[in-house]
């Protein structure tokens, strides 16, 4: 089933626009990345460098990515499901669609953290791993998860165009997070944030904040109407 | 045995209550005018929607449904659709059913003219094993001998056991078959 799924919902064009989307991004960190600096001076300045790649990478990587999420799962209702769905029933084909995207979105994160770490090892003589990333990658990937399940949620086939009001409204809170440490709105929207997320349990909340989501959204979704 | 069963089942919008015992082998022809309730008597007994009034009960049926606009993904060919949707149906592909029909099976779906997709649903509609088949307007695109090749296809089907409804606007062709018509 979830094979069926991806050739329809993951179809040639699709992953087209995947491609040239990841493509961009690479693009993107190669140009920050790219110094006229010798090889002693990017040494000499190690900590200097090693602290704006960091930034600039976090920066692009917690903004682009909830967009490119977007793009991959708007599409996620779409009306030849409902022959699958007469089949199966509907609990079997969202439990295939739910494992699916969380299959893509690993995928997608892993690529997208090998490729912060590759690049820059590849392209600099000043880059060292910084033990902050991994945290950070962890939380934006948790990120990506509930921004899915948002979308899973509230994107509709006959209204998909307002998908992309869910990564504006994360980046918004982003910006929130940056002047604001308001707990109450983290409570409510576990976004990442440089300064919440540094707490341990920040992890086992957004957990329980996807776990809490996905049950709604499935008991949601088994009831609501087709049209 | 008994697949279906609605009692005095309706939506608000619809001043139609529908009661209606659907049972193994079966052969329901639903024909009327637009907007008097086909659509939605289909829908209820997909599941689709939830009636406002009465009761809809139902066994776990393995419904092979096809709706009144053919839904196909566009950017994939025929054969691999079709051999995936085999696949998970864990059923085998109709070769004869897709011979007959002269279906261009190398081709990707958004290349095909209304007929062939609306030939590619049929086909797709009878692949594994349903218990029941709900054809919405299934003759929409199709030409007389494809309709002829479809009605000889169900009466097939219709003599294995299988279950039908039917709705369409030109019941007389199916009018031999039906075990029960019901005008709306």
């Amino acid at each position: 089933m979830i094979s069926y799924l991806y050739i329809h919902l993951f179809d040639q064009k699709k992953r087209r626009i995947f491609m040239i989307s990841l493509l961009v991004i690479v693009l993107l960190m190669i140009f920050f990345l790219y110094t006229k600096d010798s090889v002693a001076e990017q040494l000499l300045f190690q900590t200097y460098h090693n602290l704006y790649y960091h930034l600039i990478m976090r920066r692009i990587v917690s903004f682009l990515m909830p967009f490119f999420v977007t793009v991959i799962m708007m599409d996620h209702d779409q009306a030849y499901l409902k022959p699958i769905y007469a089949y199966f029933g509907r609990k079997k084909v969202l439990i295939s669609k739910i494992a699916l995207y969380l299959l893509i979105m690993t995928w997608i994160y892993l690529v997208i953290g090998i490729i912060y770490h590759i690049l820059p090892s590849i392209m600099t003589s000043y880059y060292i791993l910084n033990t902050d990333t991994i945290p950070f990658l962890i939380h934006i990937y948790l990120d990506g998860l509930i921004l899915s399940i948002f979308i899973l949620w509230e994107v509709k086939d006959k209204h998909k165009a307002f998908a992309i009001f869910i990564p504006l409204f994360y980046t918004l809170v982003g910006w929130l997070y940056e002047d604001y440490q308001i707990i109450i709105i983290y409570y409510l929207i576990p976004f990442y944030s440089s300064y919440f997320s540094s707490f341990t349990l920040a992890y086992l909340y957004k957990l329980c904040y996807i776990l809490l989501g996905l049950a709604i959204t499935t008991k949601l979704t088994l009831h609501e109407e087709i049209k | 045995m008994l697949l279906i069963k609605l009692d005095c089942a309706g939506k608000k919008y619809l001043e139609k209550k529908f009661t209606l015992e659907i049972n193994q082998s079966d052969f329901i022809l639903v024909s009327g005018d637009n907007g008097n309730g086909k659509t939605t008597l289909i829908q209820l007994i997909l599941g689709f929607i939830h009636p406002d009034f009465g009761l809809v009960e139902s066994k776990k049926l393995k419904i092979g449904y096809l709706p009144e606009k053919a839904m196909l993904p566009l950017f994939i060919k025929v054969l691999p659709y079709l051999e995936t949707l085999a696949k998970i149906k864990k059923g085998k592909l109709d070769t004869e059913l897709i011979l007959a029909f002269n279906l261009p099976i190398l081709k990707s779906i958004h290349e095909l003219s209304k007929g062939n997709q609306q030939k590619l649903a049929i086909i797709s509609t009878f692949l594994g094993n349903p218990d029941l088949i709900i054809l919405d307007e299934p003759l929409s695109g199709l030409d007389l001998e494809s309709t002829l090749i479809l009605k000889k296809h169900i009466l097939k089907k219709k003599g294995e056991g299988m279950s039908f409804m039917i709705s369409t606007h030109q019941p007389d062709l199916f009018m031999d078959m039906a075990s029960i018509h019901i005008t709306l």
